[in-house]
């Protein structure tokens, strides 16, 4: 058996993070192959911004990049949080679908 | 020497000098001038924080040697990089242009090389001139707290992604027992950039100049997550069209937030016995968040003869001697850049170092010393 020490530090693990999260954003985005896409992390002071917030891209060739925003840092993005940005991007298009 | 081009209708090549926190770019960039670039060599440097010591311990007595105003390149929309390369160009006088056959450009270690290639690659041809061109990217990954790094901060992924070449510093350090932790080292790196030539600096195979000599820097090699970043750089450009939104995300605060860098400076020298116990309790208590101290002091015992200082994280590296002083600038300083500790204990133990109040040190516990500077509460 193996304890795991609850009041031992949460490794932030920046890398497998990453990667969690761009399969999280295809899967949820249902997107095909011809879609790429890339995750950051920015911090801003403007008014009415986040100190941190995870940006996530949508890169197809031939069209506008899709960018989308999450306001919290890399670290703390769920499953749930992406799929919360796949709904609200369907949404988004269905209203609009030229937009 | 370095066999460069010195063809003055080609482009100057320019070299980016990258790596976290502590990792050694100076100390590879002052290896790299002291031994194979010649001295007709641009050297940028740029530091995070409001006061610089990098330039003084890069020991080579150059005049072209220039710093940049402080802060952090990748913060900076606009063309820093190219006026700094344009200043050292001016610098060398009316044939100097002509005579420059490479520029080394060292960020920050905080930064995020995303913006700064992205300045690089978008270089204008120049109306007159030679112009400058990206000719690699060179990343120092610190062997013992690289995987500390990466586990922490975004940007030291980056730094790994978008070399051509990486640069294992301190190697010697490792022990038998940390195989497990430098293999999964290699592995994340390769990973996160599977192309990428790895060189160990403290191998015998070493070469020094081949890392610094400018190649063509290809974007497309480096991998689909570079692609991207670039190409999110881009669509996060500032829309100069939208009122009031022009700085969003170009600002001073790219990093995360409550890394902060200070200065403590001392216009007399430190007793030396002092100054280590300052050490001491700093290795002690301060852990992760103390990402960097560097910096120059001077010993009573030892009036005129400076010495550098380093720490990254928890690694400790003695007081060096240096073989003078780097400028007329005699005072003992130190920079220190951290996340989330508060200064005013760092302060206080440094005042009482340059003070020598044995009785400070004597009433403190390293461990009631570590809580107080997380906390920003008054010691009591």
């Amino acid at each position: 058996m193996t304890f795991n020490n609850p009041l031992a530090p949460k490794a932030r693990a920046i890398p497998q993070k990453l990667r969690e999260i761009k399969a999280w954003v295809r899967d949820l985005f249902e997107l095909d192959d011809d879609t790429a896409v890339t995750v950051s992390e920015l911090a801003c002071r403007d008014e009415g911004c986040p100190d941190i917030e995870t940006v996530i891209g949508l890169l197809t060739a031939g069209h506008p990049s899709e960018v989308h925003r999450l306001h919290k840092p890399l670290a703390d993005v769920e499953r749930d949080d992406v799929a919360a940005l796949a709904m609200v991007s369907r949404l988004a298009k269905a209203a609009d679908p030229h937009g | 020497m370095a066999s460069l081009s010195t063809d003055p209708l080609e482009p100057i090549p320019v070299l980016l000098l990258t790596g976290f926190l502590g990792s050694g770019k100076t100390t590879l960039l002052s290896d790299a001038l002291r031994s194979v670039l010649g001295p007709d060599t641009g050297v940028v440097i740029n530091e995070f924080g409001t006061v610089a010591v990098d330039h003084d311990l890069v020991q080579v007595g150059r005049s072209e040697v220039m710093q940049t105003t402080t802060g952090c390149l990748c913060c900076h929309a606009g063309s820093d990089v190219e006026e700094s390369l344009t200043k050292i160009v001016e610098a060398m006088g009316p044939d100097g242009e002509r005579r420059l056959t490479l520029m080394v450009v060292e960020t920050t270690g905080l930064a995020d090389p995303a913006p700064v290639v992205n300045q690089m690659r978008a270089f204008p041809p120049p109306a007159e001139g030679r112009g400058f061109q990206l000719a690699g990217v060179i990343t120092t990954v610190d062997a013992v707290t690289a995987l500390a790094s990466l586990d922490g901060y975004l940007e030291a992924s980056k730094q790994i992604a978008f070399a051509d070449a990486v640069v294992l510093t301190k190697t010697d350090l490792l022990s038998e027992g940390d195989r497990a932790s430098f293999d999964a080292l290699i592995e994340e790196i390769r990973a996160l950039n599977p192309t990428v030539a790895v060189h160990d600096r403290h191998a015998d195979d070493f070469d020094l100049h081949a890392v610094f000599s400018p190649r063509g820097y290809d974007v497309a090699a480096r991998g689909q997550d570079v692609l991207g970043w670039l190409a999110l750089e881009d669509a996060l450009a500032p829309d100069t069209s939208k009122p009031g939104h022009a700085a969003h995300n170009t600002g001073d605060s790219r990093h995360a937030n409550g890394v902060q860098s200070f200065v403590l400076t001392s216009d007399t020298p430190l007793t030396r016995d002092g100054f280590y116990r300052f050490l001491r309790t700093l290795q002690l208590s301060a852990g992760p968040k103390l990402l960097r101290m560097k910096g120059l002091v001077s010993f009573t015992e030892e009036p005129g003869q400076p010495y550098s200082v380093h720490q990254v994280q928890h690694l400790l590296s003695m007081p060096k001697a240096l073989g003078e002083w780097p400028s007329t600038d005699r005072r003992s300083r130190l920079v220190f850049i951290v996340e989330g500790l508060d200064p005013k204990p760092l302060r206080e133990l440094f005042e009482a170092t340059v003070h020598d109040t044995g009785s400070f040190f004597d009433s403190i516990m390293p461990e009631r010393f570590g809580k107080w500077l997380k906390s920003g509460k008054d010691r009591t």
